[in-house]
């Protein structure tokens, strides 16, 4: 592509001077650079890898999610089936687990009153029949 | 009028590129790149970078042109995402580095025959290719937009972001430095 500035230039209101002209001619005898051929390709090819970038995008997302999952939502979801699974924190189990440990306590100190009760009537009872036995 | 219907033909393709038409997109590739690309070269003067910059203003034609709002033309507007493109690298070496793979066709430079006009002919092209390069920035853009790239004081204008008035003190100022450049080139043609 060579343009002539002479012709495409505005055109000045008086003759241009030698001065001008021969600068007119030592511009123009700079070539414009070549448009490399690996360039146009990459240009046209734009949409094309611009498409592919998307992909590409969220490939990048693997190396930080741990769960191996290009889509965080689905590695949400792999995360909590691996956890209902292994038995760790099925969502009844994360609900309820307070609620359990706290009747699970109260249980055993239910048991623990009724134990002592027991011990306390065999007491009292053997005291009884010891004082009966002495009274005897 | 040629211009006009030029300009509805590039505004219906951009619509074409804002709905994917991957090619609407190469017609404008084809239309723009090659000159597009020699005025990033002559401002950055180094290969590989213009090719990027070219790569770059078009990457954003095609992801953003559904901003394009219409105030200017399809082509001013490339060549200023360009030109902006090309400063940001400038300002970040101001060491500026000559392009080696500037082809020098022959031309009527100055008088001389065979060989001898031709070794002329190439001392000055390279001359002005230093020259351009020593132009602060703003100076040799507006003389590569109008005296290269054809545009009308107008178009460079808008490229440049400057008023027409502005716009033809910076190609004046340019044309006064580059003379003052070329002179030892000068007296040595003339003769």
């Amino acid at each position: 592509m060579k343009h002539n500035m002479g012709n495409n230039r505005i055109k000045p209101q008086d003759e241009p001077s030698p001065d001008e002209q021969w600068l007119d001619n030592a511009l123009n005898s700079v070539p414009d650079a070549k448009l490399p051929s690996h360039l146009v390709a990459r240009l046209v090819d734009i949409p094309r890898s611009v498409a592919q970038s998307i992909p590409q995008g969220l490939e990048r997302s693997k190396s930080w999610w741990p769960f191996g999952s290009w889509l965080p939502v689905f590695g949400w979801a792999m995360a909590a089936a691996a956890g209902i699974v292994l038995g760790v924190s099925g969502p009844a189990q994360l609900l309820s687990i307070d609620n359990s440990r706290e009747s699970e306590v109260v249980q055993l100190t239910n048991d623990t009153e009724q134990d002592e009760t027991d011990e306390w009537q065999e007491l009292a009872q053997l005291a009884l029949d010891s004082n009966w036995a002495l009274e005897d | 009028m040629v211009a006009d219907v030029t300009e509805q033909g590039e505004a219906q393709l951009l619509s074409q590129v804002v709905q994917g038409d991957a090619g609407a997109f190469r017609l404008l590739v084809e239309r723009h790149s090659a000159a597009l690309h020699a005025f990033v070269f002559r401002l950055l003067a180094n290969a590989a970078e213009s090719e990027e910059v070219t790569q770059e203003t078009f990457l954003r034609l095609w992801k953003n042109a559904e901003t394009f709002g219409g105030r200017s033309t399809l082509k001013t507007w490339l060549y200023r995402i360009a030109h902006n493109l090309a400063i940001d690298r400038l300002r970040r070496r101001r060491d500026v580095g000559l392009g080696s793979n500037v082809e020098l066709l022959p031309a009527s430079s100055c008088s001389g025959q065979g060989l001898e006009r031709e070794r002329q002919v190439r001392e000055i092209a390279q001359a002005v290719v230093l020259g351009m390069a020593k132009l602060p920035e703003r100076q040799r853009a507006a003389l590569s937009l109008v005296h290269y790239n054809e545009m009308s004081h107008r178009e460079a204008s808008e490229v440049l972001g400057v008023s027409v008035r502005a716009l033809e003190s910076l190609i004046a100022r340019g044309r006064e430095n580059l003379k003052v450049h070329l002179s030892p080139f000068k007296s040595r043609c003339s003769t």
